[in-house]
């Protein structure tokens, strides 16, 4: 595992994608003006329930991103795993909603409409500027988010993403891969999703970290607050997540502890450590109400946290309990919490961790900064 | 950037496929071929509610029905590809497993009526030529409160509502949002209560530029009285915004309590009960002066029944005398007599054998108010 102090470790340093300019990177475009708007062109692949609410977002707010900040969103492909729609001009508004209420794998049979495209089409007809991976997490193989993140690069894309294994599995190869190309890496949809735990641990490198523990599934954070709410067992508080929708129809990622590991990889990775997902030590969920209570009598919270100590190089995520007064104990139902100790200060952040909703809206924070050539601090 | 009129599509008249195309065909020649501008809100199809209030109490058979139901309209109105759409919609109901968990599980269940309604409607729209889009109503309408009872929060609705009339103006798309059904908190659905539908469509009517909210069902108004029990009853040319909510009170029309709330809160604008063709007009105040009274109409209370003459003028102490003496006349006793704050309706519980008499007593006293030939397309 390599520190923060490594000579050869790539950073995130991206000095302007290729279609911004360095002084209209760095400066918002007068408002109203069309003249000064950047352009982005943007592919979205993986067109599940994450690619839709991005769709809708982009077709319902492009005009008021415009104004705000200068930049043109243009979605020129959506791809699922049976095709793609494809448009170079970029989808109307319109268009972009009737794709988002295409069936499940049939983006092909909405406006411009291709069966059996994919990436490799995409990347021919459309030239994107900014790939959007919205594909589900495969944390054995990282396909096939790995291999479009090195597609989108490799072509002269920017990469945002939602999907986890890429970074999880790859990390620095793909920000490497960037920083050789002055491509930027977005991936605040990753870890806390509508939460900006990226863009704050951005803000404290060159810190000495101490400790970075949080609870970074809202799954598992749901079920443990209703069995300590309502006494429910865990069987059943699974149940009622499910009936909620807040958990999957297999929340395996999620009890198996493979979510928040990933998570918590990708976020001690961007404060500039080599953390590798096998190097964490994941203990599945399996609470027991009886623990629940015993923890409950004694004025304690059993929570399921995310902790790496760079001291000892311990990384591991597990039940634990924690203090009924602590900042973790607070963060109930699907509230995510971080607290990242560096030495000098402890740094606090909680929020809503899932959603498609908060999703698409990280997913668009992360076009906007690449379109405009952001420089990470 | 304007929109004419919001046109709510209630379930009375949604009872088969054909029922589909028959609403999306009215919309067409009333609205949109005399080039009005219109968004469509529509409610589940009739009955769906009620087997949903079943599968929330764990009823499979109820769930099943559902999904047999809006599957085979689905296939007659759109073929194979709306049947799978609407199938992925319902997806929830697969996994009824017995009573809803919680609050929210239950509104996640209640709100799947709505949301297969409106992917039908969207299709069935485009089938007879008009340009049609789903807009999912989490997307749009906001709230507060209990999943189950959920308030609509008119500040971050108007705001979303008008960047969905903003996006489709270009291309002449109607936008298609289901009724009774909200965002809740943390992106889970809330549901506004039974009639919620009246509700969405006043609201998004009045978070607009729109004249008119036609609130079309099977019957062509609201009546002086119910034409199957007495004879002689005449559709109500139009009333306040008042006293449609005491006759939706004392039983004369199903309507949310909070149908004219949006319209006192935000902006007045006329409303159509009724029919495609023939409506009661709704103005924020009456339109008949002097004050007179417009319907009887009664509702069961425990053992008894209350019945009721609604007007603005229903309060007065001519009026109490009027029907006093109507009811002595037709051998009525009553056990109490009281008004409402609004003085819009004058109600007398009766001996739940007398109620015929009672009605047609009071119906006889109907002069002023009432006309027909007003209130067509």
């Amino acid at each position: 595992m390599g520190g923060p102090g490594d000579a050869d470790a790539p950073n995130e340093r991206i000095v302007g994608g290729p279609h911004s300019s360095p002084s209209a990177s760095r400066l918002p475009a007068p408002p109203g003006g069309h003249g000064g708007s950047l352009g982005a062109r943007v592919a979205i692949v993986g067109f599940g329930g994450v690619g839709r609410e991005l769709a809708r977002l982009i077709a319902l707010k492009a005009g008021d991103v415009e104004r705000l900040y200068g930049v043109r969103v243009r979605v020129v492909a959506v791809v699922d795993s049976r095709g793609a729609a494809i448009c170079p001009r970029g989808f109307e508004g319109y268009e972009l909603l009737k794709l988002a209420e295409t069936p499940r794998s049939s983006v092909s049979s909405g406006p411009c409409g291709r069966p059996g495209a994919g990436v490799e089409d995409v990347y021919a007809e459309a030239k994107p500027e900014i790939h959007v991976e919205a594909t589900p997490s495969d944390y054995e193989s990282g396909e096939p988010g790995v291999s479009h993140a090195f597609k989108a690069l490799g072509e002269g894309a920017s990469f945002v993403t939602a999907n986890k294994a890429p970074l999880a599995l790859r990390f620095w190869d793909i920000i490497g891969e960037a920083a050789a190309r002055g491509l930027y890496v977005g991936y605040k949809a990753t870890v806390m999703a509508g939460t900006p735990l990226i863009s704050l641990l951005r803000g404290l490198r060159g810190y000495e970290l101490h400790a970075f523990e949080g609870i970074l599934n809202a799954t598992t954070n749901y079920i443990l607050t209703l069995m300590h709410e309502r006494l429910l067992t865990m069987d059943e508080a699974l149940e009622t997540a499910k009936a909620e929708g807040v958990a999957e129809p297999d929340p395996s990622l999620d009890l198996d502890g493979w979510d928040p590991a990933a998570k918590l990889v990708i976020a001690v990775n961007t404060l500039g450590y080599r953390l590798t997902l096998r190097e964490v030590y994941r203990e599945p969920l399996r609470a027991r109400l009886e623990d629940v209570i015993s923890a409950s009598r004694r004025g304690r919270v059993l929570k399921y946290i995310a902790r790496f100590r760079p001291r000892d190089g311990r990384a591991e995520v597990r039940l634990a309990e924690v203090g009924g007064d602590s900042f973790l104990a607070q963060a109930k139902g699907t509230v995510n919490a971080v607290r990242v100790d560096v030495g000098v200060n402890e740094v606090r952040l909680a929020g809503r961790g899932g959603g498609v909703d908060v999703t698409a809206h990280a997913l668009l924070s992360d076009i906007l900064e690449a379109a405009r050539g952001w420089v990470p601090p | 950037m304007t929109l004419d009129a919001i046109v709510k599509i209630g379930g009375s008249i949604l009872r088969s496929p054909g029922d589909y195309v028959k609403a999306a065909e009215a919309v067409r020649e009333y609205y949109v071929d005399r080039g009005a501008r219109v968004a469509v809100v529509v409610s589940a199809a009739k009955g769906v509610t009620d087997l949903l209030v079943r599968a929330v109490e764990g009823s499979r058979r109820a769930a099943l029905e559902v999904k047999e139901r809006y599957s085979a309209i689905a296939r007659d109105v759109g073929g194979p590809s709306l049947e799978r759409l609407v199938g992925e919609l319902l997806g929830a109901l697969d996994r009824v497993r017995g009573r809803a968990a919680s609050a929210r599980a239950a509104a996640r269940i209640l709100a799947l009526g709505e949301a297969a309604s409106r992917a039908i409607m969207v299709y069935a729209l485009e089938a007879v030529g008009v340009k049609a889009v789903g807009i999912p109503a989490f997307r749009v309408v906001h709230s507060s409160g209990h999943p189950l009872r959920a308030r609509i929060d008119y500040g971050r609705t108007g705001e979303s509502w008008l960047s969905v009339v903003k996006t489709l103006t270009p291309s002449g798309a109607v936008p298609v949002v289901e009724g009774f059904v909200a965002g809740g908190c943390e992106g889970t659905p809330a549901i506004l209560g039974r009639g919620g539908s009246d509700y969405t469509a006043t609201a998004l009517a009045a978070l607009s530029t729109a004249k008119t909210a036609h609130l079309v069902t099977d019957v062509d108004g609201i009546y002086t009285g119910d034409p199957r029990r007495i004879p002689g009853s005449r559709r109500v040319e139009s009333m306040g915004y008042i006293e449609a909510l005491e006759a939706a009170k004392y039983g004369a029309k199903k309507m949310h309590p909070r149908t004219f709330e949006p319209l006192k809160v935000v902006r007045p604008l006329e409303v159509r009960i009724g029919s495609w063709r023939r409506w009661t007009r709704v103005a924020p105040r009456p339109e008949v002066r002097p004050p007179g009274v417009k319907l009887v109409a009664s509702r069961a209370l425990g053992s008894g029944t209350v019945v009721s003459l609604v007007g603005s003028g229903a309060a007065s102490p001519m009026i109490l005398s009027k029907a006093a003496e109507a009811l002595m006349e037709a051998g009525v006793d009553y056990m109490t007599v009281h008004s409402t704050p609004s003085k819009a309706s004058l109600a007398f519980t009766v001996n739940r054998d007398h109620e015929a008499r009672a009605l047609e007593a009071l119906h006889s006293i109907i002069e002023e108010g009432v006309a027909e030939g007003a209130g067509e397309a």
